[in-house]
């Protein structure tokens, strides 16, 4: 016998649900997910701006201040700065949503067994709710690499769409994880760790070029370090290694179109755990 | 308004370990147990009726009720429903305890797709079955009494005005009180014209709401038809089922007056 998914014929209309439900539910649960999330605290929705910069903080006085690297290519007071911002603009959101997304079909389990609803629009969930800290992140570093006097160049018309590539590789993984997670637990706990280790072999705190030539490749493997690529290129004007578009390109396609299809053949699973 | 269950087979693959589901994605070979929850179900609910589903424990109602909810798929078949569909699978599924009674049923008016007036007015009739005051509506959900959190949970999932309403044994918790409130809600729903699957292990309640009812036993449609046909199979089996009780009791008992001083807690076998 295959696998039933290949073999099914079922066609559930029980949840006839369109495009513009479905709109309604995700925007709602995405308002409840932030209301809940600063509930009770002080500052309660600077939070939001608040970790972002403690972040970029950080960073910038280990880095910038105390190690003194420098980014060779990009002459500017600060260069290290809009460097480092341009890496978090893409890494902050991402760990945000797959830190968050990992755990969400697990959490609900219960509730889809119980109420008929998609449940691709948890992992979706989790990727809006990352949307705020991306929209923060890009602006602070489009105000600033121009308050610097680096651009603006003509390149930035290419962030729209390394935005949304950015959104489809996260959604993309944040299906695979979540599904993964459910059915075998394990997967939270490597992602946890993995996450830090993905953190630095990505150039956020580093400049590519402070690594020795013969390793440039191998970062094309890491569909984050393409994407800050792109995007320290697009905004800031740096060397971009040549392939780095067509491998973001085929990292979208493959992340994006096989998290959703490995989401999709396992979908079974859900709500039916005996 | 209608739901047909066409030719509905429902199988789930059971893993002895987790590794094992693993296994069987990467080499493609067999590495579960099938269990077959429901098998050859084929059989349609009327528009506008009002349909019971009675059987033991564990005889594959729910997962009836689930397929027909569409929480689950079907592994063959299809079900089919036109309308609006609300599904009382569990009493208060979904609520947050941390959340106020008003964002509760704010967010079951969004898992209905509703925002702007439409959710007010869901809003509206869902506080008014609820009997709860706004101020109390205004405390987190996990300060209610279980009686609060039952009528509001009650409220919230058919606060929609289903074409179409699902419940599964919802009818049988609660006090009195809620019990008759929560019938009144399905009969008028039904005078509008709703179609109301549901299934109860309470006989006399499905024998006064339904026209149809069906006999789900070990995961097939044992017997289908008007109700008092069915539920009166339904009770002589289960009569059948207990008879060797009643026999063993009677033969306890005589051994009893045989020899007085025997043990005697044989007679209540559970």
């Amino acid at each position: 016998m295959t696998r039933p998914e290949s073999s099914v014929t079922a066609v559930s209309s029980a949840a006839p649900r369109n495009a513009r439900q479905l709109w309604v539910l995700w925007r709602y649960w995405m308002v409840r997910e932030f209301k809940t999330r600063y509930a009770g605290s002080v500052l309660g929705f600077a939070w939001a701006f608040v970790q972002p910069l403690a972040s970029l903080a950080i960073f910038y006085v280990l880095f910038g201040l105390v190690l003194a690297v420098r980014v060779p290519g990009l002459d500017v007071n600060n260069g290290y700065l809009l460097h480092l911002l341009a890496g978090l603009a893409v890494w902050l959101p991402f760990t945000d949503a797959i830190g968050r997304g990992v755990g969400c079909l697990a959490a609900y389990e219960d509730f889809l067994r119980k109420q008929p609803m998609p449940a691709e629009i948890l992992p979706a969930v989790s990727v809006g709710g990352s949307l705020l800290v991306l929209g923060i992140g890009y602006g602070l570093l489009l105000v600033l690499s121009v308050g610097q006097g680096v651009g603006p160049y003509a390149s930035l018309a290419w962030l729209p769409v390394l935005v949304l590539a950015q959104i489809a590789l996260t959604y993309g993984l944040t299906l695979l994880l979540s599904m993964a997670h459910f059915l075998w637990r394990d997967v939270g706990s490597m992602v946890a760790f993995g996450l830090q280790l993905w953190f630095y072999l990505t150039p956020i705190v580093y400049p590519l070029s402070q690594v020795p030539e013969q390793f440039h490749r191998w970062f094309l493997f890491n569909p984050l370090a393409c994407l800050v690529l792109m995007v320290q290129g697009a905004v800031l004007h740096m060397p971009v290694p040549p392939g780095t578009p067509v491998a973001l390109a085929v990292w979208v396609v493959l992340l994006g179109g096989g998290g959703w299809w490995f989401f999709r053949s396992m979908k079974s699973a859900l709500g039916e755990a005996l | 308004m209608t739901i047909r269950f066409e030719g509905i087979e429902k199988t789930y693959m059971v893993y002895a370990r987790p590794q094992d589901r693993l296994w069987e994605w990467v080499t493609r070979s067999q590495r579960h147990r099938v269990h077959v929850a429901l098998t050859g179900v084929d059989f349609k609910v009327q528009a506008g009726e009002t349909f019971g589903l009675i059987g033991e424990n564990g005889a594959g109602k729910s997962t009836l009720l689930k397929i027909a909810a569409g929480t689950i798929r079907p592994t063959r078949g299809q079900v089919t429903q036109e309308g609006r569909v609300a599904a009382l699978l569990e009493l208060g599924a979904g609520f947050h305890p941390e959340e106020s009674g008003y964002d509760n049923i704010r967010f079951m008016a969004a898992l209905h797709g509703l925002e702007g007036v439409a959710m007010e007015d869901f809003i509206v009739r869902a506080t008014a079955f609820s009997e709860l005051t706004p101020e109390t509506l205004e405390r987190p959900v996990k300060t209610y009494s279980s009686g609060m959190f039952m009528r509001l949970a009650f409220a919230a999932a058919t606060a929609i005005d289903p074409d179409v309403l699902i419940v599964d044994e919802a009818l049988s918790v609660g006090d009195l009180h809620f019990q008759k409130k929560s019938l009144n809600r399905i009969l008028e729903l039904r005078e509008r014209g709703a179609t109301v699957l549901f299934c109860s292990h309470n006989l006399y309640q499905v024998r006064s709401l339904c026209q149809r009812a069906a006999w789900v036993h070990g995961g097939r449609i044992q017997a289908i038809g008007a109700t008092e046909d069915v539920v009166t199979a339904y009770e002589s089996h289960e009569r059948r089922r207990y008879a060797h009780l009643r026999v063993e009791s009677n033969e306890a008992a005589e051994k009893k007056d045989a020899a007085p001083a025997a043990t005697t807690s044989s007679g209540a076998p559970s």
